[in-house]
């Protein structure tokens, strides 16, 4: 009789749906090895699954503004100090509470203070730096060993250098349950695992690339606005101030866009030098880097704009590019810094910024950005530019045509994966 | 007959469905031939696409050359043809000085020492950093020796041609290298392999091919499915383009056609069947008829013969007593006696004949017991023929079921038979038997037999090999009538001068318990 019950038991038992059935698991197809997910470690594969384990304080609305994140609401005072008030009951994947600590630990390595008031937490930055473009993209964390758990709505499930397993931590119907992204050794393989059926989503970086999708209706393309721009960076050490306002001005964006990218990147309005301006003498040397073909073609097209006062193109391995970012040795070089979303011009051209990495320094602008004036800043690197922007290309990826709501940035390439919806 | 009406409607119905299959295996092939010839026309029109862009790009870059003249001018005009022609990638001046690290990548030295020497060299298909596939060419400049032009051949138009080829609802184009590499997949599973390298299922045939041998125009594509398919091969480079479609969607309207043919051909069928089927009833019932009026004929002839002999005796009889000569008497007497007797069996006769066999009445019988029954009856008979029957009983008495009193009906009339062909003296036996499932019963005499040429059709009414006694000819078509109706059978072995031997044969049954 027991025997009997527990085979009945047993049969109903595996008639029961099991947990996997009805789950929706994304596959990303991506190039290169997982790294193991620190917040402000250098940015690589893992970083994407970042995006969805760690919250930051502000989000990016898809105008560029700053809205609530893990802070549910949040008062600037000024450009480097603002009240934020987490979201209440904010938990960490262990279910510990997010604490006054935890933001504080996790905004360190930014450089910011934090401590409570009764109105909230205050963060400020002594030095004066804007903390908006920071906090937008400084993950609040709790180190437990030597690991890290964050606020979002997915966990780490599994890691190795090929594969990153995601699993959501409240089961969601109708949302994606589990993300695994995958790791390839050569950018082919992505695109061909994806064609292949073995992924679901893949970033796209060029949009000639998209001609491999054509005619496939498992997947869909989806576009967003794109974060950097193509631009023309002017070398500080050889130019002068006088020069770089001229050839920013001298350059004929749009056809230099048309020239290089067809309509497939949009032509950038916002900085245009005086016109009167005069040119260099001699001829400019452009100088890009090698292996990548848009940057090579906008040369190009560079070159051939100035007429008589383009040089010749020069070709470069990633270290010469590197070298002469450093050194600012060089007349013009093709670059593609981040312009989005506005308040990002904080990081990139602030003196003090470690993200200005052509080591821009101007005064006027420095006091734009700490006045968190990204229009002033813009207009005062106008007048002293150290870069001519060309235009922006968009963000591209192709997903899974059952995914329905699926979406490219507004600050993050797919920060708002959490939130798509999944077809039945 | 109606067996042989019979497979005369089936070989007219077989014939119609042999036509109709010819005609559906000629539909099949003739649609086979005119797909697979269309898929090649459009394969052979993808081919001359490609082959013209290819001869366009190279066109492009020989004319290129001409700028070769002034080297560092040149170098800086040929790397802003890439703008003006996207399709060239990067263009570039070699020459023997071009530093290592600046020589196209993809171009053995080999390669890059032939172009200089003059002649025009590609390198094998690969993919650019942008994913972009494409190969490195080089055309040499005439103009000034030791100098060539050379381009990255974006090939991603070749991908678009290919892409673009679509053939009903799911058939695509594919083309390949010499070595059977995929270069461009209209269908996009299979374009994984494009970005890969791995040979597909077409991929051998691709390479046979490109060295000018026939593929086969229907095998398992790469996707697993039976296709149909055309070949067209570029003459420079040795590129083949294959465009496909799954034979059951290629086939579909001939399909279509082929159940409309079958259909029509099965409606033929049935009419002809049907038609074939109502006509040979007709005939049948006419047949019939035709037999009914000739048997009631035949009945009628032995009938009116019979009786019409029977009647001129007894007119003589009648004449003999109108003469009122005691004399005659005896003669008068013997001759109504004998004429009553023969008109009592012929009435006997016909009343067996009436009589019909009803298997509701039919007993379990000792067929050694009925044996020995009749010999009894029949004995005074014999006895006044001057003729001795003997029964023969089986040594296991067989046990049949039937009507007992049709069953003697038959027997005696076997063995009246067989005493009136005895003569006087003679001997007629009945003998019992059992084999093979069956019970036998068979009457033998020792007659002047009857000729072999009477013998198949002893058993039909109206034969009567003694139609001037008390015969009318139907005694054995009765004996055959009610013994079938047992589910048994008659025979007759004969032989001139040493007598017959009439058989009933019976399923043998159980015996009862």
């Amino acid at each position: 009789m027991r025997r009997v019950l527990l085979a009945v038991v047993a049969a109903a038992l595996a008639c029961r749906p099991s947990r996997e059935q009805g789950e929706f698991r994304l596959r990303i197809a991506l190039v290169g090895p997982f790294t193991p997910l620190a917040p402000g470690a250098e940015p690589s594969n893992s970083t994407y699954a970042q995006e969805w384990v760690f919250e930051p304080l502000l989000r990016t609305a898809s105008d560029g503004s700053a809205i609530s994140g893990l802070a549910a609401r949040f008062e600037f005072s000024s450009p480097a100090r603002v009240i934020v008030e987490l979201r209440e009951g904010a938990k960490f994947s262990d279910g510990s509470a997010v604490t006054t600590e935890d933001v504080r630990g996790s905004l360190r390595e930014a450089g910011f203070e934090v401590h409570e008031q009764p109105r909230g937490l205050v963060i400020e930055s002594p030095s004066g730096t804007p903390i908006e473009p920071i906090l937008r993209h400084e993950p609040i964390y709790k180190r437990t060993g030597d690991t890290y758990v964050g606020s979002g709505p997915f966990r780490v499930v599994s890691f190795d250098a090929e594969r990153l397993l995601l699993r959501r931590l409240v089961p969601h119907p109708g949302k994606i349950d589990e993300v695994l992204l995958l790791g390839f050794p050569t950018a082919r393989d992505p695109f061909a695992r994806t064609l292949a059926g073995d992924a679901d989503l893949l970033i796209v970086s060029d949009p000639k690339q998209l001609e491999f999708f054509q005619g496939v209706s498992r997947l869909r393309v989806i576009r967003g606005h794109g974060a950097n721009a193509i631009a023309v960076a002017m070398g500080l050490n050889r130019l002068s101030r006088a020069d770089r306002t001229g050839i920013a001005a001298a350059l004929p964006v749009e056809s230099i866009s048309r020239l290089a990218f067809g309509t497939e990147c949009l032509p950038f309005s916002a900085i245009r030098g005086a016109s009167s301006a005069a040119l260099p003498a001699r001829a400019l040397e452009v100088a890009v880097l090698r292996q990548d073909f848009a940057l090579e073609h906008t040369a190009l097209a560079v070159a051939r704009t100035l007429g008589r006062h383009g040089g010749d193109v020069r070709f470069l391995s990633i270290a010469d590019t590197l070298r002469l970012l450093k050194s600012q040795d060089f007349d013009l070089l093709l670059l593609r810094p981040l312009v989005w979303p506005p308040s990002s011009a904080a990081l990139v051209w602030s003196s003090d910024s470690p993200y200005n990495r052509l080591g821009y320094r101007n005064s006027k602008v420095d006091a734009a950005l700490k006045a968190g004036d990204w229009a002033r800043a813009l207009h005062a690197l106008r007048d002293d530019p150290p870069v001519a922007f060309i235009c922006t290309p968009e963000r591209l990826a192709v997903v899974d045509s059952r995914v329905k709501n699926p979406q490219v940035g507004p600050y993050g390439y797919l920060e708002t994966l959490p939130d798509w919806e999944v077809a039945e | 007959m109606a067996r042989n009406l019979l497979v005369l409607v089936a070989g007219s119905g077989l014939l119609i469905a042999l036509v109709g299959l010819s005609a559906i295996v000629l539909l099949r092939r003739s649609a086979e031939r005119s797909a697979q010839a269309a898929l090649a026309v459009i394969a052979e029109q993808a081919a001359a696409r490609i082959g013209a862009y290819l001869t366009h790009q190279r066109e492009m870059l020989h004319a290129l050359t001409g700028l070769v003249g002034d080297i560092p001018d040149a170098e800086r005009r040929l790397a802003q043809v890439a703008l003006d022609a996207p399709s060239l990638g990067r263009v570039m001046l070699l020459t023997t000085r071009t530093p290592a690290n600046r020589l196209p990548q993809h171009l053995a030295p080999a390669d890059v020492v032939t172009a200089l020497a003059g002649q025009e060299v590609a390198s094998p298909l690969y993919f650019r950093e942008d994913l972009t596939p494409a190969i490195d060419v080089c055309v040499p400049a005439g103009a000034v020796p030791g100098t060539a032009v050379c381009a990255t051949l974006d090939l991603l138009e070749l991908q678009r041609q290919v892409q673009r080829i679509r053939i009903g609802n799911s058939g695509f184009a594919l083309a390949f290298d010499s070595d059977g590499r995929l270069l461009a997949a209209g269908h996009p599973t299979l374009r994984a392999a494009v970005l890969t390298g791995e040979p597909i299922a077409e991929s051998p045939l691709a390479s046979k091919v490109s060295r000018g041998e026939l593929a086969p125009a229907e095998f398992r594509g790469g996707l697993g499915e039976d296709v149909l398919a055309g070949w067209a091969r570029l003459s420079e480079p040795r590129w083949t383009v294959v465009v496909e479609e799954p034979t059951r969607e290629a086939l579909a309207p001939m399909r279509k056609a082929l159940i409309g043919l079958s259909a029509v051909a099965l409606a033929a069928l049935l009419f002809s069947v049907g038609l074939g089927a109502a006509q040979s009833r007709r005939v049948l019932d006419t047949l019939e008829t035709e037999e009914r009026w000739r048997t009631a004929g035949r009945i009628a002839t032995g009938i009116s013969h019979d009786l019409g002999h029977r009647l001129a005796i007894l007119q003589s009889t009648a004449a003999l007593a109108e003469a009122n000569d005691a004399a005659y008497l005896p003669l008068i007497r013997d001759n109504l006696r004998a004429e009553t007797a023969t008109l009592k069996k012929f009435v006997a006769d016909f009343a067996d004949l009436s009589r019909e066999v009803s298997t509701d009445q039919f007993l379990p019988l000792d067929l050694n017991a009925f044996a020995e029954s009749v010999g009894r009856t029949i004995i005074p008979h014999a006895e006044k023929a001057g003729v001795q029957v003997t029964v023969l009983p089986a040594a296991d008495p067989p046990w049949v079921k039937g009507d007992r009193y049709l069953l003697e009906r038959a027997t005696i009339n076997l063995l009246s038979n067989a005493i009136e062909a005895s003569p006087p003296g003679g001997q007629v036996s009945i003998e019992v038997s059992q084999q093979d499932g069956v019970a036998k019963l068979k009457v033998t005499d020792r007659g002047p037999g009857i000729a072999q040429e009477r013998l198949p059709r002893i058993f039909d009414a109206f034969k009567s090999t003694k139609r001037t006694g008390a015969h009318v000819g139907m005694g054995l078509p009765n004996v055959h009538r009610i013994v079938t109706a047992h589910g048994g059978d008659t025979a007759v072995e004969s032989e001139l001068g040493k007598g017959s031997t009439f058989s009933i044969v019976l399923p043998i049954q159980p015996k009862p318990i």
